[in-house]
């Protein structure tokens, strides 16, 4: 999703971890080459450390999930957001 | 009927970080101007809706793919049904390659690899 002109810290587009669910099976850690997450050796699942490293859209770590253990948005949601920062002509953050 | 493979590159909406150290187009028009593939093509997510429906639309059940992307137990979860959904097999039909943190050199080796294999 082309969000280059909005930018990322304002676009809450990042995985949220269930650790009630998760088994520790690290498939999204070793998957995820951008660092967003850090591994939490104490309670044996992820850490999102880097939230906005993830790419708007990528939900790689979710599909590979085998326990549902991580969700995202709704894409609508944050494509609605985008959409919404990119229109608004005062542009905070062109300030 | 052409048996060459297609070469797909997946570039992951081409803001991850993963691919910034390699040259898609220096890529892709090595991959189709000096490889014996049929062509290659740029697909910039095939993992989300629009992704599956370009394979659903695309994939022959005879043809034979290289996909450059990332990690295969990815590539296999997310296209894998879209294939059988085409009449095609995924496990048959595709070397899938993790493209990601490579250099373009890197990357274009790997694609030759893959061509040997799938010859």
């Amino acid at each position: 999703m082309s969000s280059k002109s909005v930018p990322r810290n304002k676009i809450p587009w990042y995985p949220a971890i269930d650790e009630e669910k998760c088994i520790g099976c690290r498939e999204c850690f070793e998957f995820c080459k951008n660092e967003v997450f850090e591994w939490d050796d104490e309670n044996n699942c992820p850490k999102v450390v880097n939230p906005l490293n993830c790419v708007v859209g990528c939900s790689a770590c979710k599909n590979l999930c085998s326990q549902d253990a991580i969700s995202f948005p709704k894409i609508q949601d944050i494509k609605e957001i985008i959409r919404e920062l990119r229109e608004r002509k005062d542009g905070e953050f062109t300030k | 009927m052409n048996k060459k493979p297609r070469f797909i590159m997946c570039i992951c909406t081409g803001q991850c970080p993963g691919f910034k150290s390699l040259d898609l187009w220096e890529l892709i028009n090595t991959v189709r101007q000096e490889m014996d593939v049929e062509y290659a093509i740029v697909h910039p997510q095939l993992c989300v809706d629009d992704g599956d429906r370009f394979i659903k639309d695309y994939i022959r059940n005879d043809g034979k793919y290289i996909i450059g992307a990332c990690a295969p137990v990815m590539q296999r979860k997310m296209m894998k049904d879209a294939f059988t959904e085409a009449g095609g097999d995924f496990e048959k039909q595709v070397v899938p390659l993790d493209l990601r943190n490579l250099t373009t050199e890197q990357a274009l080796a790997k694609v030759r690899e893959a061509l040997e294999i799938i010859k």
